[in-house]
């Protein structure tokens, strides 16, 4: 059994939303009671659309917000204890927008150093030497460490900030949509340049993605979010072949694979798109569900995991 | 001769910049028929957007258009003032862009909005363009459509603002629909949802429908014809079958394997990418433009300039100074 | 357009790049020429001064500029009513301007940029109380509670620019919130706290950097601002008091005689007037320069 990093039992978030002067403040359940384990070694994709939480989430995996209830386990330590150096030195980020993650005041080399700086480092020439590895792990020129962000391309900027999470060398990386903002030609290299890490490196990833072609290709295993909740679990080839929730298999339908003898699917959603401070009754998905069933829209649906695939559906439960 | 709904012929954008004139849109030929969809498929830089921008003249102040013939549905509209192309803005000539909530103004509702569309470009009633609006909002899938029409572009999703700026394109029965990246900011079965809209209103009406996007998955579902652009020139042009099926041009070959494709592309296998970056066009340039980056490249690719080339009179064109069949046999896409 | 040339980074820093815009700049450079000339001739004063500003000669009363039939080179300005030389009154008064602007500035360019960034940073609370002291202080007229205090302590150059530096600190406190809520949604500020940085660290290191365009902008607004209130207030009578050679003051001792002796109101007037504007151009200049559609 391998090496759970990540635990993270019945975590929820809420924010409040004020509803203008007179109405009041009313409660946002960005993350709805989640349960994820990430074991080491795996990359864990967590996939869904605009409101469904996955960027709290991973946010609060990150540990950069608190759970408003639930634990999240980090190696067996609950996350809110572990020290603020010892969290930068286990899980590290990558963001989607390589525009703005990365401070344009600074230099290159300023940048990947910062977590070195941090952590107590001193000795400018370990540091500068670091630099210089990590900058060619990811492939970097070293003469790129005075530069500027705004001198590199889009594709560079995003090796940066791979450079900058790596450093540490940490243990799981969280990536949030990280070829999204690039280029097809550019995406494949970075996609490419992660795989060759992961092995390297021994990493675990969480990936948020949107783009299930990307999902399919680096992931090992694969959640679907829906309003707050994880709504399936499976490994992917598992998810692929034989998605079991409604939403996944609207999903899925919906992917583009580039072939033009096929035209464009109808996945049969329908316009109305659900408001996360009003959330439906029952399970959240059923406004929207092809196969939905009387009662779905008064009872919640209980999750049920069997060979290690994981669904909550009322069409599933005995 | 079906009817043509777009003609450009030799259309150039310049931009004068600092360091030099920025060449940004090279000698291009594009055409729309009626009821047919062109994709023109690009990444960023190649000059998609400029091209758009240049056939609705909404070029920045300082780029430099120059255009040998600009017909629309047969009219010439190379030399419309202003005050003419902003008649067929929004009339004949319908535009979809990327964010919704850029081309809705936040500060006026729906009906408001779409009300006006109708009384600039034609004289009818407020009775009658209410009637309209609220017609055209249930063609498009929108449902409450008379409780939609009261509401503000911020109350809604981004699928259905985007519903929105289709239903005021299709207000006033346009010739040509322009989009430019329509979906790419929306979720992926939004994404479908309004594609298939797109394609059956473009069906129902008989337009023709010029979809600028990066997304190939989109372009191979979408599209009737395919214009492929590389630093502001097209670099192969066919049917979608012709061009997803037998790519020839060693960009559009190298993009087709970049993109991971379920259950093609084997997980943990390295996808294959394009080495180097797009070159500069700030200035003159000769030869091909892809040369740094092919792996087929020789000198006689960079000595002169490489013009489409149309193998055997068929209807797919290519810019490459090798033949077709050499193109097919490289490495296997 | 993303086609950058990134085969030659050029390493020529932001410095000449700089200079570059500048150059482009027509009111930057008038604006900053005006500007360092007043410096120069404040810091130069004991040198280029004719005359000691303060002594006075009742036989030379009211003497015209050299310009006018009765005046002469040997006081170019003229004197006042009580047969000082203008001209040494004036570059004096500098000193006075140029101090009581910028002295105001910096206090209450601190004030108002710690109040600014810790709402913009930390929102909430902090956020709800420092937005509530803005809108009492932007209810409070500035002229006359500035007034109200020197009538109270006494009017001296001291006390104008501490008074003036409690005072205006809200258009700093204002636009440094904005830009700091601004900078706070970047990701670079996430991954800096990812990367274990303490608060401290990423409000140093991080955000003020990134917002400090803004407030060299505010900042020459604010110093502009300061030199007219001042002249404001020591032509009230309540600002810096007699016998120092504040631009206000003299405007105000010459208003009485006004239509016979206009230059006495007119050169303070008018040097008031340029040093404004240049800094406004200044302003204008730093403002243009630094936004961000200018950031290649």
């Amino acid at each position: 059994m391998a090496e759970l990093m990540i635990d993270a039992k019945d975590v929820t978030r809420n924010f409040s939303i004020s509803r203008g002067m007179f109405r009041g403040k009313q409660q946002l359940k960005a993350v709805n009671g989640v349960n994820l384990t990430v074991a080491r070694g795996e990359v864990l994709a967590l996939v869904g659309e605009s409101g469904c939480g996955k960027t709290t989430l991973a946010k609060m995996l990150l540990g950069l917000l608190p759970q408003s209830s639930g634990t999240v386990e980090l190696c067996g330590k609950p996350i809110n204890d572990v020290p603020r150096l010892e969290l930068a030195r286990t899980v590290q980020p990558i963001f989607q927008d390589p525009y703005s993650s990365l401070n344009p005041r600074k230099t290159i080399g300023s940048i990947i150093a910062l977590p070195m700086k941090v952590q107590g480092v001193a000795d400018p020439d370990s540091m500068q030497r670091r630099v210089e590895e990590t900058m060619e792990l990811v492939g970097l020129p070293p003469r790129l460490r005075n530069a500027f962000p705004n001198q590199l391309s889009g594709g560079q900027r995003q090796r940066v900030a791979i450079a900058r999470a790596l450093v540490n060398r940490p243990q799981i990386v969280v990536c949030d949509e990280p070829t999204s903002a690039l280029d097809v030609s550019v995406q494949s290299q970075i996609l490419n340049l992660l795989n060759d890490l992961r092995d390297e490196l021994n990493l675990t990833y969480i990936i948020i993605s949107h783009n299930l072609a990307v999902v399919e290709h680096i992931a090992t295993r694969v959640a679907v979010m829906y309003l707050g909740r994880i709504v399936e679990v499976a490994d992917t080839d598992k998810l692929f072949n034989d998605p079991q929730h409604p939403y996944t298999r609207a999903l899925l339908n919906s992917v583009l694979t580039p072939d033009p003898n096929l035209g464009i699917p109808n996945n049969q959603l329908g316009a109305s798109y659900p408001n996360p401070i009003d959330p439906p009754t029952g399970c959240s998905f059923h406004p929207r569900c092809a196969n939905a069933m009387p009662h779905c829209s008064g009872i919640a649906p209980v999750g049920k995991a069997q060979k290690g695939h994981y669904v909550e559906c009322h069409l599933y439960e005995d | 001769m079906p009817d043509r709904v777009l003609e450009v012929k030799n259309l150039s954008v310049d931009i004068p910049l600092a360091e030099g004139v920025l060449h940004a849109v090279d000698d291009l030929n594009i055409y729309v028929d009626k009821g047919e969809t062109l994709c023109i498929v690009g990444e960023s830089g190649c000059g998609k957007s400029l091209t758009s921008l240049a056939i609705m003249d909404l070029l920045p102040k300082k780029a430099i258009r120059r255009l040998r013939q600009l017909d629309l549905a047969g009219t010439s509209i190379l030399d419309y003032s202003e005050k003419q192309m902003s008649d067929i803005r929004g009339n004949k000539m319908g535009m979809i862009f990327q964010e919704p909530m850029t081309s809705l103004n936040p500060a006026f509702t729906i009906g408001n909005q779409m009300i006006e569309t109708l009384h600039r470009h034609r004289t009818i009633s407020g009775d009658e363009a209410r009637d309209l609006a609220k017609r055209m909002l249930e063609k498009v899938g929108i449902t409450a459509a008379d409780q939609r029409l009261g509401q503000y572009p911020h109350q809604l999703s981004g699928g259905l603002r985007q519903r929105v700026m289709i239903a005021m394109t299709l207000l006033c029965e346009p010739e040509l629909i322009i989009a430019d990246e329509p979906t790419t900011a929306l979720d992926v079965t939004i994404q479908a949802q309004i594609l298939l809209l797109l394609k059956d209103l473009q069906n129902e009406f008989d337009m023709g429908l010029m979809l600028i996007t990066h997304d190939l998955g989109v372009v191979a579902r979408i599209a009737t014809r395919v214009a492929v652009m590389y630093a502001g020139q097209i670099v192969e042009q066919g049917t979608a079958q012709q061009i997803f099926e037998n790519p020839l041009h060693p960009y559009t070959r190298g993009l087709m394997r970049c993109i991971p494709v379920p259950g093609k592309t084997k997980r943990g296998t390295p996808l294959g990418s394009i080495p180097g970056m797009v070159p500069s066009l700030i200035g003159e340039f000769t030869g091909c433009r892809f040369a740094d980056r092919c792996d087929m490249a020789s000198d006689a690719c960079r000595q002169s300039d490489i013009s489409l080339r149309d193998p055997k009179g068929k209807t797919q064109a290519y810019r490459c100074i090798h033949d077709a069949k050499t193109l097919a046999k490289s490495e296997v896409a | 357009m993303s086609l950058s040339n990134s085969a030659n980074i050029n390493r020529s820093g932001k410095l000449s790049s700089l200079i570059k815009k500048v150059k482009g700049h027509q009111g930057m450079i008038i604006g900053s020429v005006i500007v360092i000339t007043v410096i120069a001739i404040a810091l130069l004063a004991p040198l280029i001064a004719p005359h000691d500003p303060y002594h006075q000669d009742l036989m030379r009363r009211l003497v015209p500029p050299v310009w006018d039939s009765r005046g002469s080179w040997e006081h170019i300005l003229g004197t006042d009513h009580l047969g000082r030389d203008y001209l040494s009154r004036l570059i004096y008064g500098a000193r006075i301007s140029l101090l009581i602007g910028i002295g105001a500035a910096v206090i209450s360019g601190i004030i108002g940029t710690f109040m600014g960034v810790m709402a913009g940073y930390f929102g909430g609370r902090v956020d709800m109380v420092v937005t509530f002291l803005i809108t009492v202080r932007l209810s409070m007229p500035v002229v006359l509670v500035a007034l109200a205090v020197v009538a109270i302590v006494g009017g001296s150059l001291q006390v104008v620019v501490t008074v003036l530096g409690l005072l205006l600190w809200d258009r700093f406190a204002v636009v440094m919130r904005s830009s700091t809520l601004q900078i706070r949604s970047m990701d670079y500020v996430a991954a800096a706290r990812a990367v274990g940085c303490s608060t401290s660290r990423v409000l140093i290191a991080e955000v003020m950097p990134n917002v400090v365009n803004n407030l060299i902008v505010i900042t020459t607004i604010e110093i502009a601002h300061a030199i007219i209130l001042e002249a404001a207030l020591s032509f009230l009578g309540l600002g810096v008091q007699p016998p120092l050679p504040s631009w206000g003051l003299m405007v105000s001792e010459g208003k009485d005689m006004m239509l016979f002796e206009p230059w006495l109101i007119a050169i303070p007037g008018v040097a008031l007037f340029m040093l404004v504007l240049a800094i406004n151009l200044m302003g204008d200049g730093a403002r243009d320069i630094t936004a961000p559609e200018n950031r290649n």
